[in-house]
């Protein structure tokens, strides 16, 4: 004699049973940290690639230093023609070294990199 | 306390930082891959298919503007994965064929009980779409709108497809109940003889 059939009830029971038994034995495999350790592996490659760039970059501009001086002695005597108009603030820009204003140019730089370094991180 | 699924992504896209992400992995991976591997049968591919899944949900998290949960955006990438594998893959094209229920060397014996075994021998004899949204639905306990947004389906579509793959699943497993020829019994073959 046949058995009578199943209701949408017990058919979804069942799924849901089997499924449920399915997802508890893939809990605690290896698998979650496997894929983490992928995801940090590629972060580390990214703060590699900024790190070197940073450090080529630096180094291009460590190069160009005696340049920026120039560039920045320019600039002093600019800021020197308008302190009458630009006051205590212009004054002091026009009698900074041209050679502590490239330094500052390249911290800023460097902390922009490390800026993104730790947002890597 | 527990911060929801949207929260975490929002923390993620914020901070852009895995500590959410990774929260929201541990949360989801194991139902991911119970979902493809029933899906697929095969865990090996399942396991494959959720890496991408994930992977590319991390690239693409900017993206989720939370129309939708997050499970069926993850589940979304999941089936279009698994649609465009079985595109490029000639290979895949046997998985079609191979979802004929006499398929049973495809079933791991191992760790299944019995009933189970039918269970699954009745899954594969459904059409992909209609074992997709009964798997999401009845058996990862979807919505059907949440089920529709993951398949890329309209939702009228895919209450047939819960339907009718009830009624096939009903018939196989009748079938394999039967006292009569319940060993050699087709289940597809008694879907058909039960219309």
């Amino acid at each position: 004699m046949m058995e009578p059939a199943m209701s949408d009830e017990k058919i979804t029971e069942l799924l849901k049973n089997d499924f449920a038994r399915e997802e508890a034995r893939l809990e605690n495999d290896a698998f979650a940290s496997r894929i983490l350790s992928h995801l940090s592996a590629r972060r580390r490659k990214r703060a590699v690639i900024i790190s070197v760039a940073g450090a080529l970059g630096a180094a291009f501009a460590g190069a160009q230093f005696v340049k920026m001086t120039g560039a920045f002695s320019g600039a002093s005597v600019l800021f020197g023609a308008a302190t009458g108009r630009m006051g205590e603030a212009g004054h002091a820009a026009a009698t900074l070294a041209p050679q502590l204003l490239a330094a500052a140019a390249l911290a800023v730089a460097v902390a922009a990199t490390a800026h993104v370094l730790q947002g890597e991180a | 306390m527990a911060l929801s699924d949207i929260e975490l992504v929002t923390l993620a896209k914020a901070t852009q930082s895995e500590a959410a992400f990774a929260e929201l992995v541990r949360r989801h991976q194991a139902g991911l891959r119970a979902f493809l591997r029933k899906f697929t049968r095969d865990g090996a591919q399942a396991d494959d298919l959720a890496q991408d899944t994930l992977l590319k949900a991390y690239r693409a998290i900017q993206g989720f503007e939370g129309g939708a949960s997050f499970r069926s955006w993850l589940y979304a990438i999941a089936w279009r994965e698994f649609l465009q594998g079985k595109r490029k893959s000639a290979a895949n094209d046997r998985l079609a064929r191979e979802a004929a229920p006499d398929a049973d060397d495809e079933i791991d014996h191992s760790s299944v009980s019995e009933l189970s075994i039918d269970l699954q021998r009745a899954l594969a004899s459904l059409e992909e779409n209609e074992r997709a949204a009964i798997l999401l639905c009845d058996a990862a306990g979807m919505s059907h709108a949440e089920a529709a947004s993951a398949l890329g389906a309209p939702l009228g579509s895919v209450k047939t497809y819960v339907a009718r793959a009830r009624e096939r699943l009903r018939a196989a497993l009748h079938a394999e109940a039967a006292p009569v020829n319940a060993s050699t019994a087709k289940p597809e073959l008694a879907a058909t003889r039960s219309r």
